[in-house]
């Protein structure tokens, strides 16, 4: 017979003889302060040998954290501690609760932690800005790294850059200083020109294949890290061809880089209804490039100009200051092309819808920019859908993360600053060598599973395994996130949730109606 | 009467948390809505609850990404049954409620019970 304990909070309202009739080894009123709290918990569970125990109380269930750790520090169950929260409750209300309480609590099966050692080494997919800052901040915080790069160099699309206009930083230079602290490194290792082939494994232990001009070779880490950058798309749908006068954002560095001079420059955004704010900051920079190198006179035409942010905004004011002219359309401009010249054909809202009608020597024309390697992503099963859970760079499985233009459209801070955060998460989730998970909290009872997978394909977190050797699926309790989605939905009812099995949700329907 | 609520605790449990409870209110914890099955909800009217609500997460920010949805689907079934053996399908529901939504969560539940007191009327 487990020995529970019942402790009322002063402040609940409650009154210990109410609660003769239960079956309590010990009753006692505590103070309402988690601190204090928890060091008597754990005081009372020891001495009089616990099992488990139910707190009455107007704690929020944010504690409920703090005390579970408390008693696991102190060697005693935390999963048998029932947290009944009485704010807001009348005195049936309250006694109802304090019921299901305890009907649920009956059923409690003891639970431990288990702890398993990790791989400490990041694997990092992708060697451009956001990538080199992860692999950066991880070796600051002494973890190590491998970056694999499908390319023959580090940078991605930031090498190809020749200026970050606004930001001071030039982007070799930058490159070049990552390259620096990383090469000489004994703890990080660099593939370039290699591809990754499969992913295998949970947090804490992932095995990664890469092929490299070597040969396929494979590499453990604890935590996965996509960095695969962006594509460049030319927009098709406009009906505009490139050509010598027709031009993609992307392309504009290497334009500029020679000397040939083209008099009037026209800029085209927005093809896409929404635009980007990268394509406007781009096409800013661009603008501002041609007025420095070749002093032509530039018009960028768009819908609408997206200037919220610093640097957007300070650069708008600079390109106005240098005579870059600005104007509007709705309605999608009509572009004719001869050898020599391109004449765009468009109406301004904000000019009465006056036709305007001119002739440029450059159209710069802004593409779309889509997120890379998402054949890689979906294939692992690894997705990040817009979930303030998982902003910014988390996915839906534990120990995997995106940062950079994979996961959304961004410029050069932004992807330094995922890194970053990146590094942090998996600092906190690596840092201490070993992984502290609550174990068989939700578990396949093999001879029940009648195989159908059902759990594999629903299991939002990729957590629910095939056992083949068993014909059973396994879950890893590492990686599992505890939702009960599998239990509810396995045919068979052969998974088990300690915390919140059938038997006690059923215990608490059994109250009846009033 | 009795009203169960099955609550996701990263939202509408927390949300009940914020001002006064009817008596009627059984809340029923759970870890994501997810968790709630058909026979749960069966379960409750079996014993005495008049109505059932599933109160889990929006769907688009539910922890574990497709629990709130996988929630309102066995709803959804679920009042077909209900249809079926002559209970009216209106006495179970499921709404979306975050973790601030006190009294959206306040006026769910008023809501069912003004609505069975005028059913039982
Ligand atoms: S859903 Fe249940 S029966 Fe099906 S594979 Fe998973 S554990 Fe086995
Ligand atoms: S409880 Fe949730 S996270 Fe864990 S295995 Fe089941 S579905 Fe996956």
């Amino acid at each position: 017979m487990a020995r529970w304990g019942a402790f009322i909070c002063d402040g609940a309202g409650v009154d210990a003889a109410s609660l003769a009739g239960e079956e309590v080894v010990v009753t006692t009123t505590l103070p309402s302060q988690p601190g204090d709290l928890a060091c008597k918990l754990v005081g009372i569970g020891t001495r009089y040998n616990l099992d488990g125990g139910i707190l009455i109380g107007v704690v929020p269930e944010l504690v409920e954290d703090l005390l579970k750790d408390s008693l696991r520090q102190a060697g005693l169950d935390p999963f048998r501690l029932v947290l009944v929260d009485l704010r807001g409750r009348d005195a049936e209300g309250k006694d109802r609760e304090i019921k299901a309480a305890f009907a649920r609590a009956r059923h409690l099966e003891p639970a431990a932690w288990a702890k398993s050692e990790v791989e400490q080494r990041a694997l990092i997919i992708g060697g451009g800005a956001a990538g080199l800052q992860t692999a950066l901040s991880l070796r600051q915080l002494g973890l190590p790294v491998l970056i694999v790069e499908g390319e023959q160099n580090l940078g991605g699309r930031l090498g190809r850059l020749d200026g970050l206009f606004p930001y001071d930083e030039d982007p070799k230079g930058w490159i070049q200083s990552a390259l620096e602290a990383l090469q000489d490194d004994p703890e990080v290792e660099i593939l370039t020109a290699s591809n990754p082939l499969a992913l295998e494994g949970q947090v804490g232990d992932f095995t990664l294949t890469v092929q490299t001009p070597g040969g396929p070779v494979t590499r453990r880490g604890g935590a996965v890290v996509l960095a695969l950058g962006s594509e460049v798309r030319w927009p098709a749908e406009s009906g505009l061809e490139p050509g010598p006068r027709v031009v993609g954002l992307s392309r504009l560095d290497e334009l500029t880089r020679f000397r040939l001079h083209h008099k009037k420059v026209a800029f085209l955004l927005d093809l896409d209804e929404l635009g980007s704010r990268v394509g406007t900051l781009s096409a800013l920079r661009g603008a501002l490039r041609i007025k420095d190198n070749w002093g032509s006179e530039v018009h960028i035409l768009c819908r609408h100009l997206k200037v919220d942010g610093k640097p957007l905004e300070s650069m708008y004011r600079k390109a106005r200051d240098m005579g870059v002219v600005f104007f509007k359309y709705e309605e999608f401009p009509k572009v004719t092309e001869t050898g020599e010249k391109v004449f765009l054909q468009f109406q301004d809202p904000d000019l009465e819808y006056v036709v305007v009608d001119e002739a440029y020597d450059l159209l710069v024309v802004e593409e779309e920019i889509l997120p890379a390697g998402e054949v890689l992503t979906e294939a692992w099963g690894i997705s990040q859908p817009a979930n303030v859970r998982l902003y910014p760079v988390e996915t839906n499985r534990k120990g995997i993360y995106m940062v950079g233009c994979c996961r959304d459209e961004m410029d050069f801070p932004g992807a330094i600053q995922d890194g970053t955060v990146a590094a942090g998460e998996i600092y906190e989730l690596l840092g201490q060598g070993a992984l502290v998970y609550e174990e068989d909290m939700v578990k396949v009872q093999t001879e029940k599973c009648v195989f159908c997978l059902t759990c594999v394909r629903i299991c939002p977190h990729g957590a629910a395994e095939i056992d083949l050797v068993q014909e059973a699926a396994f879950i890893n309790p590492a990686a599992c996130q505890a939702c009960g989605m599998c239990a509810a939905d396995c045919p068979a009812q052969a998974i088990v949730y300690k915390a919140y099995d059938n038997t006690g949700i059923m215990a608490q329907l059994e109250l009846g109606g009033r | 009467m009795r009203i169960v609520v099955f609550c996701c605790e990263n939202s509408a449990y927390q949300a009940a948390r914020q001002g006064q409870l009817p008596a009627e209110v059984d809340l029923i914890r759970l870890p994501c809505g997810g968790r709630v099955e058909v026979l749960h909800m069966l379960r409750a009217f079996e014993r005495g609850a008049d109505g059932v609500l599933v109160l889990t997460c929006q769907e688009d920010n539910c922890q574990s990404l497709h629990g709130s949805a996988r929630a309102r689907h066995r709803v959804e079934y679920a009042k077909e049954i209900l249809q079926e053996i002559g209970i009216d399908p209106e006495r179970l529901q499921w709404h979306p409620v975050t973790s601030n939504m006190g009294p959206r969560f306040r006026k769910i539940v008023a809501d069912m019970i003004e609505g069975l007191k005028l059913a039982s009327a």
